[in-house]
C-alpha cells in the first residue's frame, strides 16, 4: 500500500528513498512508545504495529501533499489506505490491551479490578411497549485519574416471543470504551457481571468508515470523470 | 388481498424476466448498435413490479396482516412500527425478496448507465442477469414465498426474535445485500464479456463503477454488522471468527482483489482472465455464504433462518452457476502474456492480490475444514482465528 502507489505503470526508476527509511524508523519509534505506555511485548504485534504506523505516516504525508496541491485524483486511494492502516493499528491495540473480568455481585456490593472500582448501587424496573426491563445502576471509578462513570446494563423480558435478552451498557470515550453487562443467576440475589475496558474502540469504527469514505469519494471522482 | 397482490407482482417479475431474455436474444440478431426501447421499458416495468412487491410486503407488516404466514411468524401487533418495517427483511422469505429486488435494480441500472458499451455485451449481460433473477424468483415461489396465505387468520402473530429488534436490523441487511447481490452484475458482465469477446479496457470500464459500488456497500454492511455484534451480548464482540462473519468476509477479499486488479486491466490491458475469475468468484462466494448459512450447515450465533430444504435448492443453483461459469471460462479462455517489470505499479497490485487470495484461502479452509472433516471422518474439530 505504501510502495505500490509510488511506482508508475510499466516501469519506474525509483525504489527506496531516504524519506521511506526515515518513516520506517519513525514507525519503530512510535511502536516503542506504545509498548512503553501499555507495557507488553510480542514479536508479531510489533511487526503489525510498525507496518500499520508506517502506512499511516506515509498516507498522512501524501494526504498533506494532495490537499496542498488540491489534486483530487489520488485522494480516495490515500484516504482508504490511511483508514486501513488505522484499522490494523487500533484492532491490534484493542486486541492486545483489552482488560476483562467476570464476577458476581449483588446490589450494594463493590469490586476492585485493575485500576477500576465497580459499585453496584441499585436496580430499577422499566416498562416499554414490547418488553419489560431490569436496569442495573453501576458506578465505575477509575482510580488512576479519579473519574467516575455511570453504566446501566439491562435485562429485557420480551413477551412475544417470551425471551430474555441482556443489553450491554457501553460508555464510549476517545481513548477507550467501558463495557458492562449483567445477567441474573437463578434463585439468587447475585448477578453475573462482565466488565471490560476496550482501548480505542471508537477508532476502529472511525478507521473502517474512513476506508469506505475513500470508496465513495472514488465513486464521485468517477462520476466527474465521466 | 395483499397475498394476491404480492403473488401477482412476483409472477409479473418472472414473466418479464422471461420476456427480457427472449427479446434480448432476438435483438442479438439485429444489426444495429442501439438496443430497442421495448427492452428498456420491460426492464423498467420489471424494476417497478419488484419494488412494488417489496412495498406490499412492508405494508403487510405495518398492518400486521396475519393472513400471511411470513407476517404471522415474524411480527406482532405490539411491536413498534420501526421493527414492523425492518421485520419485513428480518426473515428468510422477506430477505430473499429484497435479494431479488437488488438483482432487478442492478440489472436495470447496468442497462441504462452502460449505454456506451457494445450492444452484444450489454444484451448478454442482461440475459445472464435475468437468468439469475429467474432462478431466485422460482426459489422464492417454490420454497420461500413471503406471500403464502394462512387460514384461518390468527388474531395475533408470534413476534420477531427480540435479538433482531434492534435499529441495526433496518440498515445492516440492506447494506450487505447491496454489496453481495450487487456482485451479480459483474458476474453476468464477466460471462457476457467472454461470450461477446468484449475484453480489455472496455470491459474494465464497464464494470469498474459497479465493483466500487458493491465494495463500498459490502464494507459498510460488514462494519454495521460488526458494530451490532459488539454491543449485542452473546455475539462474541466485533469479530468472533464466527462462520457467518467469515462467510461475509470471503467475497470481500475477492472483491478487494478485483477492485485493484481491474485497474491493471484498464491501464495495461492485462490480467483479463484473472479479473474474470475474480468477477465470477465474488458472486459465487456470496451465494456460497448464503447457502452455508441458510442450509444450516454452519452453526452460528447469527443464523436466524436455516432450513436444509432451502439449502438443497441453493446448492443446485450454486452448482449450475459454478459449472456454467467454468464451461464458459475454459471454452473462451485465451492465453495472456504476464510479463511485468518488478518496479511497476502492476507488480505491486499483483502482490496485493496474492495477499487477498492468501487471506481468502485461509479463512475459507478455517471455516469449511471442520465440516469436511466431520462428513468424511466423523471427527469433530473447531478451528480458531489465525
Amino acid at each position: 500500500m505504501v510502495f505500490g502507489p509510488q511506482f508508475n505503470w510499466i516501469n519506474s526508476n525509483k525504489f527506496f528513498s531516504t524519506k521511506l527509511i526515515i518513516l520506517i524508523l519513525g514507525a519503530v519509534g512510535v511502536n516503542l512508545f506504545i509498548f512503553f505506555i501499555f507495557g507488553s511485548y510480542s514479536f508479531l504485534t510489533n511487526l503489525i504495529f510498525i507496518s500499520s504506523i508506517f502506512l499511516i505516516f506515509y498516507s498522512l504525508i501524501e494526504l498533506k501533499k494532495v490537499l496542498q496541491k488540491k489534486i483530487k485524483f489520488n485522494l480516495p486511494r490515500i484516504i482508504s489506505h490511511l483508514g486501513f492502516g488505522m484499522l490494523v493499528l487500533f484492532i491490534g491495540i484493542n486486541h492486545q490491551y483489552s482488560l476483562e473480568d467476570d464476577f458476581n455481585l449483588k446490589v450494594g456490593d463493590e469490586k476492585k479490578f485493575s485500576h477500576y472500582e465497580i459499585f453496584f448501587d441499585d436496580i430499577k424496573l422499566k416498562e416499554e411497549t414490547n418488553y419489560k426491563a431490569v436496569i442495573g445502576n453501576f458506578r465505575v471509578k477509575n482510580i488512576k485519574n479519579d473519574t467516575t462513570q455511570s453504566l446501566n446494563p439491562e435485562i429485557r423480558i420480551y413477551a412475544n416471543p417470551e425471551t430474555l435478552t441482556y443489553e450491554a451498557a457501553i460508555k464510549t470515550r476517545i481513548s477507550s470504551d467501558l463495557y458492562l453487562t449483567m445477567s441474573n443467576i437463578s434463585r439468587s440475589d447475585f448477578y453475573n457481571i462482565k466488565f471490560q475496558n476496550k482501548p480505542f474502540m471508537i477508532w476502529i469504527w472511525i478507521s473502517a468508515l474512513t476506508i469506505v469514505l475513500g470508496g465513495f469519494l472514488q465513486l464521485l471522482n468517477r462520476r466527474n470523470e465521466n | 388481498m395483499l397475498n394476491n397482490t404480492g403473488h401477482l407482482l412476483i409472477f409479473l417479475v418472472m414473466f418479464l424476466s422471461l420476456t427480457i431474455i427472449y427479446k434480448s436474444y432476438l435483438e442479438l440478431k439485429i444489426n444495429s448498435q442501439k438496443i430497442s426501447n421495448s427492452i428498456y421499458q420491460l426492464s423498467l416495468f420489471q424494476c417497478t413490479f419488484a419494488i412494488s412487491s417489496f412495498l406490499v410486503l412492508i405494508v403487510a407488516f405495518i398492518n400486521s396482516d396475519f393472513s400471511l404466514i411470513n407476517v404471522y411468524e415474524n411480527s406482532h401487533s405490539a411491536k413498534p412500527l420501526f421493527y414492523k418495517i425492518a421485520g419485513a427483511w428480518g426473515n428468510h422469505e422477506g430477505s430473499l425478496l429484497l435479494w431479488i429486488n437488488i438483482l432487478v435494480i442492478f440489472s436495470y441500472f447496468f442497462l441504462i448507465f452502460n449505454f456506451n458499451h457494445l450492444k452484444k455485451f450489454r444484451l448478454l449481460t442482461l440475459i445472464i442477469q435475468n437468468l439469475l433473477i429467474l432462478g431466485f424468483v422460482i426459489f422464492l415461489l417454490k420454497n420461500s414465498n413471503p406471500f403464502s396465505a394462512l387460514e384461518p387468520v390468527p388474531s395475533e402473530g408470534l413476534g420477531l426474535n427480540p435479538i433482531l429488534q434492534d435499529p441495526a436490523l433496518a440498515i445492516h441487511p440492506p447494506l450487505l445485500y447491496l454489496g453481495f447481490v450487487g456482485c451479480s452484475i459483474y458476474f453476468s458482465a464477466a460471462m457476457a464479456s467472454m461470450l461477446a469477446n468484449y475484453r480489455g479496457k472496455s470491459f474494465a470500464l464497464s464494470i469498474k463503477s459497479w465493483v466500487l459500488i458493491s465494495w463500498c456497500f459490502q464494507t459498510l454492511g460488514i462494519i454495521v454488522g460488526s458494530i451490532w455484534a459488539y454491543y449485542e451480548l452473546g455475539w462474541g464482540g466485533f469479530w468472533f471468527w464466527d462462520p457467518v462473519e467469515n462467510a461475509s468476509l470471503l467475497p470481500w477479499f475477492a472483491i478487494t482483489a478485483l477492485m485493484h486488479s481491474v485497474m491493471v486491466l484498464e491501464k495495461r490491458d492485462n490480467l483479463y482472465s484473472w479479473v474474470i475469475i475474480l468477477c465470477l468468484l465474488t458472486f459465487i462466494l456470496s451465494v456460497t455464504g448464503t447457502f452455508l448459512v441458510r442450509s444450516g450447515i454452519l452453526n452460528s450465533v447469527h443464523t436466524f433462518a436455516s432450513d436444509p430444504a432451502r439449502g438443497i435448492y441453493i446448492l443446485i443453483f450454486l452448482s449450475l452457476m459454478i459449472l456454467s461459469s467454468l464451461v464458459i471460462f475454459f471454452k473462451f479462455y485465451k492465453k495472456e502474456n504476464y510479463s511485468f517489470n518488478f518496479k511497476s505499479k502492476e507488480t505491486f497490485i499483483l502482490i496485493n492480490n496474492w495477499f487477498m487470495t492468501f487471506f481468502l484461502v485461509t479463512v475459507f479452509i478455517g471455516t469449511l475444514y471442520p465440516i469436511f472433516l466431520d462428513v468424511l471422518t466423523d471427527v469433530k474439530i473447531s478451528v480458531g482465528p489465525p
